[in-house]
């Protein structure tokens, strides 16, 4: 079918005075291949909607080109009109004569209007719309980890009438949950709610749960990751929609952060936790116990949070003196500037520090020296105990886990939370989530917030029915592939396989829906193979052909 | 698979100096996967010619063309037979198989070659090869556990005075 | 060149360059009106052969604009783009280009200043080499 275009330029209710819209009209009416020419004041209101519609359909027009505001506006806007209209969405090319023309320069711009109108049409004559169909999705969810972040996105998932599978490495599901010795500001013990979440979990139909397991193999993409779950000796394979990682976090004392090896006075506030459950068994009875937070880690958030819990168990508990000795004290998260406050009016010290304290050990006892930079003195305490701040760092095999699944992590190894586009749940691989510790979101709040987050997104993801995509909008054309592999290493989604066709030759195939439509792969294919519809090197290299 | 890396463009230039009309060659098999002749670098080395020479104010015409196999007679009378009367010289874009293929086919034009044929490699990873075979016609890697030590050694030694190897690098 | 017809063309990314430039237009920010922009979905879709054919065309520069290293949607486009830039360089200075011609810039969607600031700066660069 011949291209036959239809051009409309919109003058923004008038505004656009530097563009003299009639002489672009006169000019390029004369193109064989444009239909009409229409100026409109106002193409985005309903008016202007309704004459676009009513003259696309008198003319019967195949291409749509719209001079307006950027497509960053109204492309949406247009291509639904299209759509409604029995058009393909994707034969619309918009020139942007308001932003990056009209309102940017002085003076008089109708040739540079011109031009970037050209540069429109010129791809439109090469557009070839894109269908949209259904790709069929596997509705069950993988949730790796059974601590509280991977129970609580099971039991809302179930909520929703999804059905997920657990796969935790311990032998019971709980992970730190039964580690715990409080929430602040909650009154739900963690044991409480471990035991109530446990029991919701047994009961619950539609989530199966694997202990003493792990994930072993991770193949496909999203709509069919194909999973290899190993139990002990047993290994099963099963295909998931998604998958939610809730791996977690463990903490540690860095030894290498202090001159003294933890154990005698120096201690983890695990260890102190421990203490204040039974102090009955205590020897003797800490006079002095002295905390250190954000000494080795800018990321102090739980520390501060458990060291300032710890600070008032004390108090309660042993009625020691304390003093805390901090850089800076993170009081960010929900609920923790009030227990702040509370520690002062009980009776805490806090002294902040610029330069690390010097800490050594001395008959029995613990001696801190550093330099207050509020008082502005050298501050010397000597103390029965010293907790240490601990580091929370990711769980062991996230390398490895990360590297399977070819996931970057951030600069402390927890898994990606640095991106913007994809923040906070999202991975760079489509359907694969990452919710609470295992991203650096220590606390219950924050956990719950991601865990929220990623529920809707996995909801949104394998919604009823199939979900809608843009068929082969990137597709790599079998005959020219040379199954070099070069776009499978590249793709940051990792949205493209091998594949036979002809039951002979591989071939790339890019998977629509696990595909992001970034192009990387078309630019970098050395047969130029792979055609990106909107964006493909004759559409890019016609607007080119313009100027 | 052979491994191949462009020649710069003085020299390529160099050899096609006179010719006004010329049509550049790749090759889709071993040189696409390998980024050194393919549809794309075709496109690039042409682009780069035009530039070069309107730079220059010489007129050139630079035809493409990409052979499936530039070592296969029948693949290159097909897809080149009727391109080729028209241009004055054949840059070839394919290994020393391919050029001399064309040489052989098309007695009557020069054929010069824009690649330097390296090795017999494998990717390492996108955009790196390693040398791993030298198709030195006497194979004894059932004798060196599947290793070749004279492609491999930097020196192309077999049994060389060295003490082995230590992180990739030689010992001594 | 004799074609040359001293206009800029900026392939930006449509998630922060793109942007940026409409930004500069809602600001009003003057910039030279010579630069054409081509919307892109990521750096990473620039080839080296779209830069070359750009200069075929007759441009007298060429800006790889994208989002700010480490901000990338596609996580390694931008990255790939100022390997393929160092690339192109490279294949014009071959040609008799001043490598300077093209260059790749980092944005995040809100930079509209930087934005007009790398037009003027490629305008005069190619103003000086005349």
């Amino acid at each position: 079918m011949p291209v036959k275009l239809g051009l409309f330029l919109c003058d923004c209710g008038g505004s656009l005075k530097n563009i003299d819209f009639p002489k672009i009209r006169g000019n390029l009416g004369k193109l064989e291949d444009i239909a009409f020419v229409e100026i409109s004041h106002n193409l985005c209101l309903e008016e202007g909607e309704k004459a676009i519609a009513s003259r696309i359909l008198r003319e019967n027009v195949n291409r749509v080109v719209i001079a307006a505001c950027s497509p960053a506006l109204c492309e949406d806007k247009f291509m639904r009109l299209l759509e409604g209209l029995g058009l393909n969405s994707d034969l619309l090319s918009i020139a942007n004569i308001r932003e990056q023309c009209s309102w940017a320069h002085k003076g008089d711009v109708t040739e540079k209007a011109l031009e970037i109108i050209r540069m429109a049409i010129n791809k439109a004559r090469l557009l070839q719309g894109v269908e949209r169909g259904e790709v069929p999705v596997n509705k069950e969810v993988l949730v790796v980890g059974g601590g509280f972040s991977g129970m609580k996105s099971s039991l809302e998932l179930s909520r929703l009438g999804i059905r997920t599978t657990i796969v935790e490495r311990e032998s019971t599901l709980g992970g730190k949950l039964k580690e715990l010795e409080g929430f602040y500001g909650l009154r739900t013990s963690p044991n409480e709610m471990f035991a109530s979440m446990t029991r919701m979990i047994e009961e619950d139909k539609n989530i199966e749960v694997f202990t003493s397991a792990e994930v072993a193999r991770v193949q496909g993409e999203v709509g069919d990751f194909a999973i290899r779950i190993r139990s002990g000796e047993k290994e099963s394979s099963q295909s998931f929609g998604a998958i939610i990682f809730a791996t977690g976090y463990r903490t540690e004392i860095l030894p290498q952060d202090f001159e003294l090896k933890p154990g005698g006075n120096i201690i983890s506030q695990q260890r102190l936790v421990e203490m204040l459950q039974a102090p009955e068994k205590l020897a003797r009875r800490p006079e002095t116990i002295g905390f250190v937070v954000d000494f080795s880690d800018e990321n102090s958030r739980l520390p501060t949070l458990s060291a300032l819990k710890n600070a008032l168990a004390v108090k309660d508990k042993l009625g020691s003196e304390v003093y805390v000795f901090c850089k800076n004290l993170k009081v960010d998260s929900e609920g923790t500037e009030k227990l702040y406050r509370e520690a002062r009016d009980r009776g805490v010290v806090f002294l902040k520090f610029e330069e690390k304290p010097r800490i050594y050990g001395e008959d029995g006892r613990v001696t801190i020296e550093a330099r207050d930079v509020l008082l502005g003195e050298e501050v010397t305490l000597l103390c029965d105990l010293l907790v240490a701040e601990e580091k929370a760092l990711p769980p062991e095999g996230t390398k490895a886990l990360s590297s399977m699944l070819n996931i970057e992590t951030d600069s402390q190894g927890f898994y990606q939370d640095e991106n913007v586009h994809l923040y906070p749940v999202a991975s760079g691989r489509k359907g694969v989530f990452f919710v609470g510790g295992c991203r650096g979101s220590l606390d219950l709040g924050r956990a719950s917030t991601d865990i929220a987050s990623a529920v809707g997104s996995v909801h949104e993801l394998l919604s009823p029915g199939g979900a809608m995509v843009e068929v082969e909008k990137v597709k790599a054309d079998s005959q020219k592939c040379r199954a070099c592999l070069t776009c499978i290493r590249v793709c940051p989604h990792e949205a493209i396989r091998l594949v036979r066709v002809d039951s002979e030759r591989w071939v790339a195939k890019i998977y629509d829906l696990a595909c992001d439509r970034c192009g990387i792969c078309a630019a970098i294919c050395p047969a130029t193979a792979i055609k990106f519809e909107g964006y493909s090197d004759e559409q890019i290299l016609a607007e080119v052909e313009a100027i | 698979m052979i491994i191949a890396a462009r020649k710069s463009l003085e020299e390529i230039r160099n050899m096609l100096s006179g010719y006004k009309r010329i049509l550049v060659v790749g090759c889709g098999t071993c040189v696409t996967i390998c980024w050194a002749g393919g549809e794309k670098e075709v496109g690039i080395l042409s682009s780069q010619l035009r530039l070069a020479s309107s730079k220059d104010g010489n007129e050139l015409s630079v035809m493409e063309a990409v052979v499936e196999r530039q070592c296969e007679k029948e693949m290159v009378i097909e897809e080149l037979g009727d391109k080729v009367p028209g241009v004055e010289a054949i840059l070839s874009m394919g290994c020393g198989a391919g050029v001399q293929t064309m040489a052989e086919l098309f007695e009557e034009k020069p054929i010069f070659p824009a690649l330097n044929t390296t090795f017999i490699g494998m990717p390492e990873k996108e955009g790196l090869w390693l040398e791993m075979c030298g198709a030195c016609g006497d194979c004894f890697l059932d004798r060196t556990g599947g290793i070749c030590p004279v492609v491999r050694c930097a020196k192309g030694l077999l049994n060389g005075p060295c003490g082995g190897n230590l992180e990739t690098r030689c010992r001594k | 060149m004799t074609r040359e017809n001293k206009k800029i063309i900026a392939f930006c990314c449509a998630e922060s360059a793109y942007r940026a430039a409409d930004r500069a237009g809602r600001l009003r920010i003057r910039y030279p009106d010579n630069v054409r922009v081509i919307r892109i979905p990521c750096a990473g879709r620039v080839s080296v052969l779209h830069i070359l054919k750009a200069f075929e065309k007759g441009a007298a520069g060429v800006l790889v604009m994208g989002c700010q290293e480490g901000a990338c949607r596609h996580l390694t486009g931008n990255i790939r783009a100022k390997e393929r830039v160092k690339y192109a360089k490279d294949l014009l200075k071959e040609v008799g280009i001043n490598g300077q011609r093209v260059k790749m810039v980092n944005f995040g969607p809100d930079m509209a200043q930087k934005f007009a600031r790398e037009i003027e700066e490629m305008v005069e660069k190619i103003k000086e080499e005349k």
